[in-house]
């Protein structure tokens, strides 16, 4: 290796890391946090790392009022949704991965443009019609809305996943001796699990992460970010820390198992199709 | 177990645009049929409409004489071969082959018995528990082709099935798939843009132009006898050479006028030409039909030579006759320089003649 | 003809098969659409701007729409030059650039409010940094990064919290973009002797123009309506416009003006995107090839 290859190695290295502490850093800090006795919050200076750890702020954290509940919650919404987006979503995508049909362009566009809605637009009105429709502070509800707000990203990235198993494999089934749904059943599903598995992973996380439309929808059954988003300015910064840590958590994990997916998706949605 | 194919006026427009226009066609029981022609011309459309995989906008598909346009694939009694190969990538070589009797009940014992069978005869019987993924193109070829003819079909569809192999395996596979036809005798249409291909394999070359069928003949006859200027353009390497000519009626027959040279027509010729012996046509004619001199000389249509490419066997030469751009082989020896000026005599028994306007052959 | 067969037929099932997401989306996207709009601009006797007057004579109202337009102008086109150098980088392939493409990707699972609270342990006045930089002896007293005081300085807090946690869906896209662009072009490029930043300006940047755009519009019209991380780390100091939507809707019981707000919030992401769409033209025929 000459001198020049090592020093654009070294160079390239160098920023790779850089960056990827910019990255880690806080995640690290929130990790150190929600690990901290809660006495050492009120040290200083504060020690960087704990001088023991311990699961004090996240007991405390637990079994604060509401919390464990709002826990469970988010967890049931964020599975309700993602029954529903990909119950939903999923034929659509397939029919856009598919099929040339007359309206095909016109749909993709709409999809597009529903991303633009701001989160405050549906989630009032939203609301407002719940109260009537007596969905307003259930769990149902706000995965409804959960659900409409994970659709147009559940269509797009199943096209994708759809696109990505030959349509040629599904016709060979077809002529093999299976009926249009055998084929389907058969072949492209068993091929597409991967990918929807990880869009479903995909959808869990835009619910579990969603606050804006899960606060204003509840008042007992609050989701894990819009109870910690209501106890913001009647909360210890600890109590914080430990919220912030419980929310990150599962999404990094899924973050993990997805991560060979994120390209699929999101080449899929680039790529104008 | 070899049926008959029979399109009836069948018609597939995708929006606008007309894939198969009303198209007739019989494919005979046991028979090789290759559908040729460039890409967009219908040929995979068409055999998609026979495979059930397209629905027809009109006309009739009767396989084995019975009416299958409203059947699905599956009961049609066809097996398909796709250009990608289409092998599932998530099932052993074994059970791929397998599917098929699998969806129609077949017993285990007789699954396993005809798979074995399948695979000895396509020389895949190592490959019978390994993933697609680890199979090479030639040997996921060979399982596509197995998995199609272990269903024992009364037809066999087959999709550009050699496009996607490297030029020596094609070769190979070429042989090979005209050696199981021998041995299954399955009536089998094949689409393919190749010629070679289509002349080599085919009983029968049916070629196809805008969702058309504009000629049904036995590769020779193909071959020698195009049917109109656009097979004669298409088939062969190098294709058909083409003369502007000028008929004559001379005495004791006809003859031709290119340029300032004089051509006699052979009698067979006399009566079918029509009334009209005055007027303008296309003479067509193949490079080894045409006589190369090294020099231009009585009797010899003189022209210039523009390009010489040695390709071993033999010397191909790029001449220009007129404003015509001509093609001729010869023999490697022969000493020509570019520019150079040179004599031609084409064989006159092999000298097809079309109509400028309808571009179809005449007689 | 059976109804199953016509079932069957390609030309009904695509559209059965899109039903459910079109109901879907007429019930929560088309009628909310309406109703946001009609409770906006609706009062007890019919047609009103007076919700409107009522958002406009907020006192927050001002400094939210400011600052809403300031974040989202200094946010995204700093993503923008982040997620690039980032993308070229990983895209040169380098051993173990996957890993840290990976990593990269990790914030995009990361909700705002949660980044919110990550920033906020770092910034708060016997946070990390304040701690870090007093066992270094840099400073004697903690600097209040969120104060009242110091509303720029949380401003950049807030700055930093977003670009730490949304660069990476920018990043995905981007490298997305690239892998789609091939090497034969930049080779070319080489061969015809363009220098590295050639590559970059003539070769790579155009080439990837249809990613830009997508990036470009995905992330301003989430910055426009990013509000949980601005209560997170400096709860009312920075007003936005979501924000105040989410205030008039839950602390004053309002849904009109909370209205009004949503509905700006949706005309100022349409203008964006129009604008983004006129001036960033691409010619699909440019990267089909």
């Amino acid at each position: 290796m000459n001198f020049r290859v090592l020093r654009r190695q070294t160079w390239l290295y160098l920023g790779a890391s850089l960056a990827a502490f910019w990255v880690l850093v806080p995640i690290v800090f929130t990790a150190l946090a929600a690990f901290t006795p809660k006495q050492d919050f009120y040290l200083w200076p504060k020690p960087v790392v704990p001088r023991r750890f311990s699961l004090d702020t996240m007991r405390f954290f637990l079994n604060t009022h509401g919390v464990l509940n709002s826990l469970l919650n988010s967890v049931w919404v964020a599975l309700m949704t993602l029954g529903l987006t990909l119950g939903v979503g999923a034929p659509a995508g397939y029919a856009m991965a598919r099929f040339l049909f007359r309206g095909r362009e016109a749909f993709r566009l709409g999809i597009l443009v529903t991303r633009m809605f701001p989160t405050a637009l549906l989630a009032i009105p939203i609301t407002v019609n719940f109260i009537r429709w007596g969905l307003y502070d259930t769990l149902l509800g706000v995965a409804l809305i959960h659900t409409a707000m994970a659709l147009p990203f559940a269509v797009i990235i199943t096209t994708g996943i759809f696109l990505g198993v030959s349509k040629e494999l599904e016709e060979a089934a077809m002529t093999l001796g299976c009926s249009r749904l055998g084929a389907f059943a058969r072949v492209a599903l068993p091929l597409a699990l991967p990918g929807l598995a990880a869009a479903a992973m995909f959808t869990f996380v835009i619910s579990w992460n969603e606050v804006f439309a899960a606060t204003i929808l509840t008042v007992q059954n609050r989701t894990l970010p819009a109870q910690v988003l209501t106890m913001l300015r009647v909360s210890p910064l600890y109590f914080r820390f430990a919220g912030g840590f419980f929310m990150i958590m599962p999404a990094l994990l899924f973050m993990f198992f997805i991560r060979r997916y994120l390209f699929h998706m999101w080449g899929g949605a680039t790529a104008e199709r | 177990m070899a049926a008959e194919i029979k399109l009836q006026k069948v018609r597939k427009e995708f929006g606008k645009v007309v894939a198969v226009r009303d198209l007739d066609l019989v494919v005979r029981a046991g028979e090789f049929l290759v559908l040729l022609g460039p890409s967009g011309c219908g040929k995979t459309t068409t055999l998609r409409c026979i495979a059930g995989l397209e629905r027809v906008n009109r006309g009739r598909v009767f396989i084995a004489g019975r009416d299958v346009t409203e059947l699905p694939p599956a009961r049609r009694g066809i097996a398909m071969v796709f250009q990608s190969y289409a092998v599932f990538p998530h099932m052993t070589v074994a059970k791929n082959i397998a599917f098929g009797l699998k969806m129609k009940h077949t017993p285990k014992e007789e699954i396993t018995r005809r798979v074995q069978e399948v695979a000895e005869l396509l020389q895949i019987a190592e490959l019978l528990d390994r993933y697609p993924a680890q199979l090479s193109g030639g040997q996921r070829q060979r399982v596509a082709v197995a998995r199609a003819i272990v269903m024992r079909p009364e037809v066999l569809l087959m999709d550009e099935p050699l496009s996607n192999l490297d030029a020596l395996l094609r070769l190979q596979m070429r042989a090979e798939l005209k050696r199981l036809h021998r041995e299954i005798g399955t009536t089998t249409v094949y689409v393919t843009h190749d010629q070679v291909e289509a002349l080599s394999l085919g009983d029968r070359i049916a070629v196809m132009r805008a969702g058309e069928i504009v000629q049904l003949d036995s590769p020779t006859q193909v071959y020698d006898q195009p049917a109109t200027l656009f097979v004669a353009g298409f088939i062969g390497t190098p294709p058909m050479n083409f003369l502007t000519a000028q008929l004559q009626a001379r005495e004791g027959g006809l003859g031709l006028k290119i340029g300032e040279f004089s051509l006699e027509l052979p009698p067979a010729w006399q009566g079918k030409l029509g009334e009209d012996t005055e007027r303008t046509l296309v003479l067509g004619i193949r490079a080894e039909n045409i006589e190369v001199h090294a020099q231009p000389g009585e009797g010899r249509l003189p022209a210039e030579v523009v390009v010489a490419e040695p390709l071993g066997a033999t010397q191909l030469l790029t001449v220009r006759v007129g404003d015509d751009i001509l093609k001729v082989a010869t023999d490697p020896d022969l000493p020509v320089q570019p520019g150079q000026r040179i004599g031609l005599s084409l064989v006159p028994e092999k000298i097809r003649l079309f109509d400028p306007d309808s571009e179809k052959a005449l007689a | 003809m059976n109804w199953r067969r016509f079932l069957g037929t390609d030309t009904l099932l695509p559209y059965l098969l899109l039903l459910p997401t079109l109901a879907y989306l007429l019930v929560f996207f088309l009628v909310p659409l309406g109703n946001a709009i009609s409770l906006s601009f609706w009062g007890e006797e019919g047609f009103t701007a007076q919700h409107f007057l009522g958002m406009f004579q907020d006192v927050k109202f001002g400094e939210a729409i400011k600052n809403t337009f300031f974040l989202a102008l200094s946010i995204v086109p700093l993503q923008l030059i982040t997620a690039l150098l980032l993308a070229m980088l990983v895209n040169t392939r380098f051993r173990g650039s996957k890993f840290f493409l990976y990593l990269y990707a990790l914030p995009l699972g990361i909700s705002d409010l949660a980044a919110g609270l990550v920033w906020l342990a770092i910034f708060t006045q016997h946070g990390y940094l304040n701690s870090i930089l007093m066992a270094l002896g840099l400073i004697e007293r903690p600097i209040y990064f969120i104060s009242y005081q110091n509303v720029g300085l949380t401003f950049l807090t807030i700055v930093l919290a977003e670009h730490w946690r949304a660069t990476a869906i920018v990043l995905v896209i981007l490298v997305a973009g690239l892998q789609m662009i091939s090497r034969d072009y930049l080779e070319a490029a080489e061969v015809l002797g363009a220098k590295r930043w050639q590559k970059l300006w003539y070769v790579i940047l155009p080439l990837l123009k249809p990613s830009l755009q997508s990036a470009l519009i995905i992330r301003t019209i989430f910055a426009l309506q990013m509000f949980a991380v601005a209560i997170a780390l400096g709860g009312e100091i920075v007003p936005v416009l979501a924000g105040e939507s989410y205030y008039w809707y839950s602390s004053y019981r309002n849904p009109h003006i909370a209205s009004a707000y949503a509905v700006l919030l949706m005309a100022i992401s349409l203008g964006m995107t129009w604008v983004y769409l006129r001036f960033l033209r691409t010619r699909p025929e440019v990267t089909r090839l």
